[in-house]
């Protein structure tokens, strides 16, 4: 039972949540953060500096505050799922970034420029090293709510220069026969090396009669010690028909032929129908049977006994 | 005969020469190459810094559920992907001693909400449990039976979106309720969370 | 005819023919008699042309929503000893017009060089201040700016009649030079990546 103390205190500050209910917009405004570019790729001489910006944008109506810091980047599962945590052992690549600045204000329509520069150790052994920086929006906490930070990143692909092992395999490629729509292509890319390559990927999708419905170029990067799962859906597949797919995967100075692949489309709605086609097609064969037999009976009734033929007990 | 036919020749050559160095260049080409790097960008913007989710409690529990609308947009080709998580290591709201704990589903299995907890939910999230909703926000109104969860911990956040193009103001929203009863302490109970926008490799 | 009376009757036509060119030459009616230098191809009658350009222009940009502008300039210089002047054109490389990477396009502006507008996000073109529709400018190399009101063309295929650039009357030394400005505006659907193509400038002597 709550004391009518509190009751009153809750009353009124019902009261008051009330008027401020669902009133986002009346105590915070949208935060709009940009950045640029998304990804740079550096190779850096252990013991050396290389030093670089990117832009923080603000695209929206209302002013914040912005702070800026690096992380690890490694991704988890053959869906790549981004990770910015530390991995035990790893070396602490966030270590060697610097940047011009911890965070600012920024206003409408503004871009800032944040340099940052990537000392990397003398003795860093040559391989990928991966790290985000962040920009991270700093908005003011507000009381009886749930305070929403908004952070975008650019990915450091770093390499220490140096040799390397770089090694890669294409481990699968699998297009089922069956499909329903989207048409999807699946292939399955390992690094078993110590720095990432690029996997330039080229699938066509070729009706029955040879003519190209779909083509994709794209070029996914795989990072070492990793198996990259790559879907290449068809979007626009129609509901029903037949289809070639055929491509190639080229990485680290190679390049595969995939096997060529034919796929039966069928949405479910056409295996609805030509489930019902067929269930039909059976009941009007059962029912044409079934009249033949009945007709077979009718005549054999119909038809008198010889009277030499035997009686039938 | 030679002699001759070298004289024939030579004369004609001399009238091609002559005739033909009238035709002297009057025009002349240049190529230039216009090049254009358009960079690549990442924006992340929510509808509000803040969620109001003001509750009247009620001695059988009552819910408020308050939602916001994280929009991405990128022109990075392999498209971009979207987490949330909790910004510190703190699950719960808090206000001074007193907290609201998370809920006590996961995305995987989240769970209807118990009176005194605060999860987030996301209709037909893809790998949740969320279920399809529609999820419409209330307040204070009796606990539905719509399915919420715990904002992960930011060393594990949920991935809200997972592209592979370029995106042009992709919208996920996100519910965050909470419900309470009269045992709830009243408060300002506040808590943060990250969006996190990155583009794939 | 013979071999040797042969050889005869062409260097008489030979002889001839340089007379009436030369004669030609003399009646030339430029206005220009006389007060310009002899030896050099001042009539119009065998006349050097010669053309550069920067070779190449870059136009990044960092995109934002309603679109970003970038315009920077290339300078085609022409020196020609013609009393009659030049004719300076320009037109793509090819019959297509966009800037491209692989399979993603920057189309040209819809704008023409009798109609220049104004350039769209996700467009590229180009203007030449003081120049037909294109309005006297003055315009100035800027990055990453919000689409502003200035007009810009698309450059024509290379299939097509070419834009005339400038078109002098008189002799072009020292080289005269003309300011091409190109722009690009991108917006966030643009895919990144870097686009090109290439122009073509001709001088022509009149």
């Amino acid at each position: 039972m709550i004391k009518p103390r509190l009751i009153k205190i809750a009353v009124s500050t019902g009261g008051l949540f009330t008027l401020l209910a669902f009133s986002g917009t009346a105590l915070a405004t949208a935060q709009d953060i940009t950045m640029s570019p998304t990804t740079v790729s550096q190779v850096i001489q252990p013991g050396t500096t290389v030093d670089g910006n990117f832009l923080v944008i603000d695209q929206g109506k209302s002013a914040y505050n912005f702070q800026v810091y690096a992380t690890p980047y490694h991704v988890i599962g053959e869906d790549y799922t981004p990770d910015f945590t530390i991995l035990p052992n790893a070396p602490k690549v966030v270590s060697w970034f610097k940047f011009s600045t911890a965070g600012e204000s920024i206003s409408p329509g503004q871009t800032k420029s944040v340099g940052y520069s990537i000392t990397m150790p003398k003795n860093t052994t040559p391989g990928g090293y991966y790290a985000v920086a962040f920009a991270e929006t700093k908005f003011p906490q507000s009381g009886n709510s749930i305070t929403l930070n908004e952070r975008v990143g650019e990915v450091f692909y770093i390499e220490a220069a140096g040799p390397v092992v770089k090694k890669g395999q294409l481990l699968t490629w699998s297009v089922p026969f069956f499909q329903k729509p989207p048409l999807t292509s699946t292939m399955r890319v390992e690094d078993s090396g110590g720095i990432n390559f690029p996997t330039t990927i080229n699938v066509k999708v070729e009706d029955a009669f040879g003519q190209a419905k779909y083509t994709l170029a794209t070029v996914k990067q795989i990072l070492p010690q990793t198996i990259r799962r790559i879907i290449v859906p068809w979007a626009l597949t129609p509901s029903l028909g037949l289809f070639k797919v055929t491509g190639t995967v080229s990485f680290l100075s190679t390049r595969t032929t995939l096997p060529t692949r034919w796929v039966l489309v069928m949405s479910p709605t056409v295996q609805l129908a030509f489930g019902l086609i067929a269930l039909l097609i059976i009941l009007i064969f059962v029912f044409g049977e079934w009249r033949k037999m009945r007709a077979k009976r009718q005549i054999k009734q119909e038809t008198p006994r010889h009277p030499d033929q035997p009686k039938v007990p | 005969m030679l002699k001759s036919f070298r004289v024939v020749t030579g004369a004609l050559v001399a009238l091609v020469f002559i005739f033909g160095s009238a035709a002297v260049a009057s025009a002349a080409t240049a190529n230039t190459t216009i090049s254009s790097q358009i960079n690549a960008v990442i924006s992340l913007l929510s509808t509000n810094g803040t969620v109001n989710v003001n509750v009247t409690p009620t001695s059988g529990g009552v819910q408020t559920i308050a939602s916001d609308t994280a929009t991405v947009s990128t022109n990075d080709v392999d498209g971009y992907t979207l987490q949330l998580g909790e910004n510190t290591g703190a699950s719960t709201m808090v206000s001074g001693s007193n907290t609201i704990p998370a809920s006590a589903g996961s995305v995987v299995s989240p769970v209807a909400m118990a009176v005194d907890t605060w999860g987030f939910r996301v209709d037909g999230l893809a790998g949740s449990g969320f279920g399809a909703g529609p999820t419409s926000p209330q307040s204070s109104a009796a606990i539905s039976a719509l399915k919420f969860a715990a904002v992960p911990a930011s060393g594990s956040p949920v991935t809200l979106a997972d592209t592979s193009a370029v995106a042009t103001n992709a919208t996920t929203t996100v519910y965050y309720g909470v419900a309470a009863d009269t045992s709830q302490p009243s408060g300002t109970y506040t808590n943060v969370v990250t969006y996190t926008a990155t583009t794939n490799p | 005819m013979t071999p040797r009376r042969l050889t005869f009757v062409l260097l008489a036509v030979a002889l001839a023919a340089v007379l009436v060119k030369s004669q030609q030459a003399l009646a030339y009616a430029t206005g220009t008699y006389g007060s310009a230098d002899y030896g050099m191809c001042d009539y119009g009658a065998a006349c050097s042309i010669s053309l550069s350009s920067n070779g190449n222009v870059t136009i990044n940009a960092t995109p934002g929503s309603g679109g970003k502008c970038t315009i920077q300039s290339d300078t085609a210089t022409v020196l020609t000893d013609d009393s009659n002047g030049y004719t300076l054109t320009l037109a793509d490389n090819t019959t297509n017009t966009s800037l491209t990477n692989g399979g993603n396009s920057i189309p040209a502006t819809s704008g023409t060089l009798a109609a220049p507008s104004t350039l769209g996000a996700n467009f590229w073109g180009y203007r030449v201040d003081g120049l037909g529709s294109f309005g006297s400018g003055p315009t100035t190399a800027q990055s990453n700016i919000s689409p502003s009101s200035a007009l810009f063309a698309g450059v024509v295929p290379s299939t097509s009649s070419p834009d005339v650039l400038a078109n002098t009357t008189s002799i072009a030394d020292p080289a005269v030079t003309t300011t091409i400005w190109y722009g690009v505006c991108a917006n966030q659907s643009q895919p990144s990546g870097p686009y090109s193509t290439q122009v073509t400038y001709t001088a022509l002597a009149n």
